[in-house]
Order: structure tokens, then sequence, then C-alpha cells
């Protein structure tokens, strides 16, 4: 079981009778330092999507499904491509890689997910590193990290980052919340 | 004004600190069964919170009552159930009562589980919906109306967003409040333009009264901190005269700090004392349906949280929203919402000195208990920018609330949302 807040595009997780793919989610706080999170889920017993909220600190049962490591390799309409270290190859439905798409290139370690024997989607890590390809100018003098602008990586997402954050500077983003964590050196 | 069959309402509201969720509860329960006749049950676990905005709440039963003796603790107030809520429900009391057709649990309380139990034996699901805080933003747009599965009970909720845009479930309005506000005003026109027939006629020392009266009056229902002190220094220290109405017991260190600088100890309930050009008046809290008077007589008011900031827009009056301070700054981006929708119409000079004001008294640096040298000189300027646009703030503020009213009221929603409501799975949406 884990709290909603903790679940990531990928989970599997049961609702009543049943079982949803998340395919994406939105973390908001709300007042008092309470939380929500927005989710995108497919049923997969009759295929439907559906949109639901939580509260953050609501337990829900993650159904925890045969998974493999898999780096991404390539995209063959409508489905991406993975491969396990045996060159083995699994498909996943555009449709249900969900929030994933935001951070995918070439290479992505990530864990396919299978239902009934089926490739459903992908876990991702809990953050990666992506570069930034645009952002308006750095503001001199600002570092407090208080002060946040628009910043886009190369798959197109976009995201609030510090005003001291500069085109070509690595970042790392929570793939949970699809929010700036930190700026990495080198 | 009752054209929907009376239906049976959990209202549950955990008081978590102060009294904006017992006033927000307090206020849509009342709504809900006096200009909806809806049948309603409030369950509140802190009953002397309760007691401070309606007296008539008896917090006696609270200390008696053993845990699970639910028939000591309900009692009848306008009408209205009041239920102890305490953490250790009894299912057997439960199974006594009839099943509530409509559930809603006010900003995010967890209802017990024996209660969710209990409710999954209906004979039919209730209406279950999860009342969130007011936030202006946008993606509360989004969220406002969503489901949520129960993980592990044929239970579904829905959330529910107070918000100021259409596609939100509005605000909490009684019928005629504004109607209300209006006869207020007009009354006191009245009144004025008598007391300046007879001050032709007054003595010196009533005049000078009547010209004190015609000072702004301010009131101050805010959060503790260096602001407020910040606030209050800067007024004293001004060429312009004023009074600040206080509620007990709020500010209260802050009202001691400024005037011991003045050599006075801190008015009593229903004085007042000067502090240069201030004067502090404290009032004794008043129940929730005074309040809005309160708000109607005054020419700007702090207020602050949830209640009594919706009850200030309402008033059509010049506000401060003294925000709940939150980690990360996030009451901040909250309070940039609002004003980007409360200040969308109002003219530049107006909006930029109006949100400087908000957003310096807002944040949080440097100590946050005391006023320090550069919060005052910092507040004092904001202050000082915004003071001559009082008038043009008020038309504002008053065309603001007029806007708002255009939309229907939160309860109005609750009760449409209800009728409507399809209980369908949520997987065959």
């Amino acid at each position: 079981m884990k709290i909603a807040q903790e679940l990531r595009v990928g989970n599997v997780i049961k609702l009543g009778n049943d079982a949803f793919v998340i395919l994406r989610t939105e973390y908001s706080r709300g007042g008092r330092n309470a939380a929500t999170v927005r989710m995108k889920l497919k049923n997969l017993l009759v295929g439907n999507n559906a949109e639901q909220v939580f509260k953050a600190d609501d337990k829900i049962d993650q159904i925890i499904l045969e998974r493999k490591e898999t780096t991404y390799s390539y995209f063959a309409d409508p489905m991406y491509v993975f491969m396990d270290t045996e060159y083995n190859q699994y498909e996943v439905e555009a449709e249900n890689m969900g929030d994933a798409l935001n951070y995918l290139q070439d290479g992505l370690e990530c864990e396919v997910v299978f239902y009934e024997g089926r490739a459903i989607s992908v876990e991702l890590p809990s953050s990666v590193v992506r570069e930034v390809t645009y952002t308006e100018p750095a503001v001199k003098g600002d570092t407090s990290g208080k002060v946040m602008k628009p910043a886009k990586i190369d798959t197109g997402y976009e995201l609030q980052v510090p005003a001291f954050v500069e085109i070509g500077d690595k970042i790392e983003i929570d793939t949970s919340t699809g929010e700036y964590r930190n700026r990495v050196k080198g | 004004m009752n054209p929907q069959p009376a239906q049976r309402w959990d209202i549950f509201c955990n008081v978590i600190d102060n009294y904006g969720d017992i006033g927000v509860a307090w206020r849509l329960a009342r709504q809900l069964a006096h200009e909806h006749g809806q049948q309603v049950r409030l369950w509140v676990d802190d009953l002397h919170a309760f007691a401070r905005i309606c007296p008539e709440v008896e917090t006696g039963v609270e200390a008696g009552a053993d845990a699970g003796a639910v028939a000591e603790t309900v009692q009848q107030v306008h009408n209205i159930t009041v239920q102890h809520w305490q953490k250790a429900l009894d299912p057997t009391s439960l199974n006594a009562t009839p099943w509530p057709q409509v559930v809603v649990e006010l900003f995010g309380c967890h209802l017990p589980e024996e209660y969710e139990h209990w409710l999954a034996l209906a004979p039919s699901a209730p209406v279950w919906i999860n009342l969130e805080y007011l936030s202006a933003e946008s993606w509360v747009e989004g969220c406002h109306g969503l489901p949520s599965q129960h993980p592990r009970l044929p239970l579904r909720k829905t959330f529910f967003y107070p918000g100021f845009t259409p596609r939100t479930g509005g605000l909490l309005r009684e019928a005629g409040l504004l109607a209300k506000r209006d006869e207020f005003w007009a009354a006191r026109v009245t009144a004025n333009t008598v007391a300046q027939q007879i001050s032709t006629h007054a003595t010196a020392s009533e005049q000078i009264k009547q010209s004190h009266d015609a000072h702004p009056v301010f009131s101050l229902f805010c959060y503790p901190g260096a602001a407020v002190q910040a606030w209050l220094i800067t007024l004293a220290q001004s060429a312009m005269p004023c009074l600040v109405r206080v509620p007990q017991g709020v500010a209260a260190a802050e009202v001691r700090a400024v005037c011991a600088a003045y050599g006075h100890t801190a008015p009593a309930v229903g004085e007042q004392v000067r502090c240069g050009a201030l004067t502090l008046q404290v009032q004794a809290f008043v129940r929730q349906a005074e309040f809005d008077a309160q708000l109607w007589a005054c020419d700007l008011n702090v207020v602050r949280g949830e209640d009594s900031f919706v009850r200030a827009q309402w008033a059509g009056r010049p506000m401060l929203w003294h925000i709940y301070p939150q980690q990360d700054g996030v009451h901040l981006q909250k309070l940039d919402a609002w004003l980007a929708l409360y200040l969308a119409d109002a003219p530049a000079a107006l909006s930029n000195a109006v949100a400087n004001f908000m957003r310096v008294w807002n944040e949080q640096d440097g100590d946050t208990t005391k006023a320090t040298t550069s919060k005052t000189a910092a507040l004092s300027a904001a202050w000082q920018a915004v003071l001559p646009l009082l008038p043009a703030w008020r038309d504002h503020a008053l065309h603001w609330a007029n806007t708002l009213a255009k939309q229907p009221d939160l309860a109005t929603q609750l009760m449409r949302h209800v009728s409507t409501y399809e209980k369908t799975p949520v997987g065959n949406r």
C-alpha cells in the first residue's frame, strides 16, 4: 500500500475491484500544507480512461506486477519500443505512456510493467536529469531559488525553474510531480 | 425557496486551529438548513472553538461525555443537529441513526473508519463530497468536480472546490446578503445626515468627537506576526488619525507591544487607547452573524484565512488578506493567484499599490514575530502608496463583490450537484 503522492506514472493501482494504470499525475498544494494528487487512469479491465483526484495521504493499494528493466529504444507509431539486456523488445501503446513522454529520450532506463503477460506501461526512475534547452536569461544576483521562471527541456516539456538557471544547465526533475529539484553540476 | 426535498446531510468539521474551519462549516450548515430546507447534522471535534462564534453551543457535554456516548453529545442549535465528533465512534450508536443521503468532509478531513464502513452498508450509497480549501489557482478548475473512488469500499466521493470563477463551486453567500449590506449603508448615510444637521448646534467637545468619528476606521482580524505590528506602528506614527478595531485575543502581543511603546497597557474589552495618531479599540469577539456589520462599517478590513476573507469580499470594502502562512512560500503563490483575479479590472496604479501592500504584508523575511526596522519601512511605504487610493479601492471592491455575486453561491451549487449526481461506477464514465 502506498500513499497517493508516492504513486508514479506507470504504477498500477486497485480501486474497488478494478485495476488502473496511472497515465498522469498532477500534485497540487491546497490550504494549510494539505495536498491533492490528480490522476489520469486507464482501467485495465474495460480500457476506459478516467480522471480522479485523491488526497496526497490517501492510502491506495498498488498492484505489484511483473516488470523488467529496460532501456527506451525507438518509437514505431503508435508503439514505444523498449529493450531488455537480452535484446528482447517490448511494445507499449503511446496512450499508456502518460507523462513518461515528458522525459523520454534514447537510452532512458526504465521498467516495463506487464499485466496478464502484456506490456502495459513504463515506470520511470524517481528523478531524471535533463538539459535546459530554452529559458529566459538568468537574473543576476538572484540565487535564492524563490523566484521562478519557465524552462523547456529537449522533449518540449516545460516546467518552472529558479531564476538563476540558464540554457545548457542540467537539472534534476522529480518525475512524480514534474517539478524542478535542483541544478546538477558538471 | 425550497424546490428540492429535504435530505439528510452529515457535515464533518475537524477544527485544526483558529475559527476558519468551524466558521465555514457553521455558515454552510445554516444555509443548507435555513435556505434549502435540508436536515443537517454537523459533526465538530472542538465545541469550544464553535462556541466562540456561536455562544448557544454548549461545551459542557464535551468535557463530561464518555467516548462513544453519542446520545449525550448531541444538541440542537438553530434547528441544526450538532454532534460532538469524538475520535472513537461507537458503531452501535451509528446504527441507531438514519443513513445520511449526503456526506460532506470539510477541508479534506478524514472520516472515521467506523463511519466509512457504516456508510458502505447503506442501501443506497450517499453523495459524498470532499469540500476543499478555497484557492484562486488555475489548477482548481481542473480538479473541481472530479470523482475519487474509495480504494477498498464501494463508495465514491467528489472533490468540490470553492472558487472565484464559473468553473468552480463558488463562494458561500446567503440569500439577501448584499441587500442587507446596502440597507446598512443606506441607514448610515441617513444617520450621518441627521448628525451633520445636529452638529451645527453641537458643543466643542461633541464636535471633536464627531470629527474623530469621521477619521478612517479599520478592522483587524489577522494572524499574529511582524506585519501587523509594523502596520500599527506605521499608523501610530502617521499624521492622519485613525481607529483600529481588533477583536479580543487577536494579535494580542502586537497590540500590547505598540501600546507599551506609548506608555499604555493594552486596552481591555470595550476600551480604547490612543497611541500617537492611532486609536486602538479592543472589541468582544462577536458571533458569526454579527461579523458582517463590522466589516461593512469599516474603511479597510484586514482579514485572514478563508471565512473572514470571503466575508470581506462580500462587504465590498477595501481589504487586506493575511493569508495562512505555508511552507516554501506556497501561500504567496496562492495570494498572487487571487490578486490576479481581484485586480484584473482595477486601474494600473491601484492594482500595483494594492498588490504590493498585500505582498509586503504576507512575505515572511527575517524575524516573523517582531517588526524589524526594514519590515516597518517596507510596510510603511506600501501603506503610504495605497492610502490615497482608498476611495478608488472602495469603488473597485464594490465592483468585485458585484461581479462575484453573478455566480451561484456554494450552497446552491452543492444542492445542484446532489440533485444531478449519477451513481455510476468511476471506471465506466
